[in-house]
């Protein structure tokens, strides 16, 4: 499956489940998204060691990074896992957000009104085609060839995101 | 339109304008392969280089190329992407960019960037020369230069396309001229704020084609010195690559499509022109650049070679037209 199919698909999934589409920066081409680049320095010039999610979508209860490949990919998980342990990384990604003014522009600022709460409902998810099995910090959609998607919760209990139905 | 086809770059574009109208809401998608691996009319379009959107209809005749970007629009940047449209108004298919004329750039430097308007005169000129329409469409920003992104920035486009439709396709619909017009008026509120615009950047200065000629440290033979010295004008538009950086063709072979409808061209065809187009590298050897750029048709690089009266190098010219 081609990673664009991933993108789109990915994008209608959370949307059915009512979540907003906050960035992006899909694999090739050009969303109507704001792009959301996460550094490692604040100081640092241009895109050198930042990170780019391909979405970030949100919810009243969690802000999602997510990336969209065409297999299961080991690389995206360490790039995740690189986010989450890096403090600094996850500062530099709440102010961008905030300097960005979307929280504001979409009405989530009242439900991630300080960093600490922000930190709290950060979530990751990797969707891709094919095989996987479950990962301990990150959600998956897995999308079959016929194009149905399958959600898979984190194991751990504090990355896991709950969707309804 | 079930039985037309949009052909796209990418799936997340034809996605988005297959959204913009009901009307093709049972219309085909098909990717753009690359050069010479597409139906024959895809593959003439996309000679110079690719747009976003091509949409033709039962017959495989082209009806609309549409190019998207949410880059901000100053310097190369909006010249880079000229190159995916020309073809399509040299071939008489009416063409469309949508993307910011005012927009913030982020990062270090961050601030809101404002529209190059040579590009807008650029249109009209193109438009005039081909007698198709090609112009500018604003994809709006907040007050803060964010973009618009809630869905409403496309409502523009989609009238545009209503229109378009309602009137079958037709280059006599009443939406081209309004948007010549309102491109026109948007171009000149631009250079009153920045005159600058009105004229040629820095990158392109216009000189006596003999003075510029005798300034150079190397003969050029008589012959070709002859055909060069028809036009007593030329557009010296200077490109500063190295020779380790110069196997590149953006944003430079589509701004130079900028630069020769402002500044040179007078018809159709490429040697039209009442100045010449002197792409000009004054750090770079010739026989450097034969290596790093051949006119090879199988690849990008050709597009060196399409409108410039010559190439000149720091020990020579090459490639006359």
């Amino acid at each position: 499956m081609r990673e664009d199919l991933i993108y789109i698909l990915t994008k209608k999934f959370f949307v059915k489940k009512k979540f907003g589409l906050l960035a992006g920066q899909p694999p090739s081409g050009s969303d109507n998204l704001p792009v959301i680049e996460i550094k490692t320095n604040k100081k640092e010039k241009g895109s050198k060691d930042s990170y780019i999610p391909d979405l970030v979508v949100i919810n009243y209860d969690y802000i999602v990074i997510v990336e969209c490949k065409p297999r299961f990919n080991q690389g995206d998980i360490d790039k995740i896992d690189e986010i989450d342990k890096n403090e600094l990384r996850i500062k530099n990604f709440y102010n961008e957000i905030l300097s960005r003014n979307l929280l504001i522009k979409y009405n989530f600022l009242n439900y991630f009104n300080d960093y600490e709460t922000f930190k709290n409902k950060l979530r990751y998810c990797l969707s891709f085609n094919g095989n996987f099995s479950e990962l301990e910090k990150i959600n998956i959609i897995n999308f079959s060839d016929d194009k149905d998607s399958l959600f898979v919760e984190a194991k751990n209990s504090n990355y896991k995101i709950i969707i309804s139905e | 339109m079930k039985n037309c086809t949009i052909y796209s770059d990418n799936l997340i574009e034809a996605d988005w304008f297959q959204n913009l109208s009901p009307e093709f809401k049972d219309t085909k998608t098909e990717l753009i392969k690359q050069r010479n691996k597409n139906i024959p009319i895809i593959n003439e379009l996309v000679d110079y280089d690719r747009p976003d959107i091509i949409l033709l209809d039962q017959n495989q005749k082209p009806l609309l190329v549409l190019e998207k970007t949410a880059e901000v629009p100053t310097g190369h940047n909006v010249g880079q992407r000229i190159a995916r449209l020309v073809k399509a108004i040299e071939k008489g298919v009416p063409t469309m960019l949508f993307f910011p004329f005012d927009a913030r750039k982020h990062g270090t430097h961050t601030g809101i960037c404002n529209l190059n308007a040579r590009l807008l005169l650029a249109f009209k000129r193109m438009w005039e020369i081909h007698n198709t329409p090609i112009f500018a469409i604003n994809w709006k920003s907040d007050s803060n230069g964010e973009l618009i992104n809630d869905g409403s920035e496309d409502e523009e486009l989609k009238k545009i396309l209503r229109n378009i439709i309602k009137d079958n396709f037709s280059l006599n619909s009443k939406i081209y001229k309004k948007y010549k017009d309102l491109n026109y008026e948007e171009y000149q509120k631009r250079i009153n704020i920045r005159p600058a615009y009105a004229k040629p950047p820095n990158s392109a200065e216009i000189l006596k084609t003999k003075n510029f000629l005798d300034s150079l440290n190397f003969e050029i033979d008589e012959v070709d010195k002859i055909k060069l010295l028809k036009n007593k004008e030329s557009l010296i538009y200077k490109i500063i690559m190295t020779e380790e950086n110069c196997k590149r063709q953006d944003p430079y072979t589509g701004t130079q499509f900028m630069y020769d409808y402002l500044y040179c061209r007078t018809g159709k065809l490429n040697y039209e022109k009442n100045r010449n187009l002197f792409l000009y590298f004054p750090k770079i050897r010739k026989n450097t650049w034969k290596i790093k750029n051949p006119n090879n048709p199988e690849t990008k690089s050709c597009n060196w070679y399409l409108i410039a009266n010559t190439l000149i190098f720091k020990d020579g010219i090459l490639n006359l037209i």
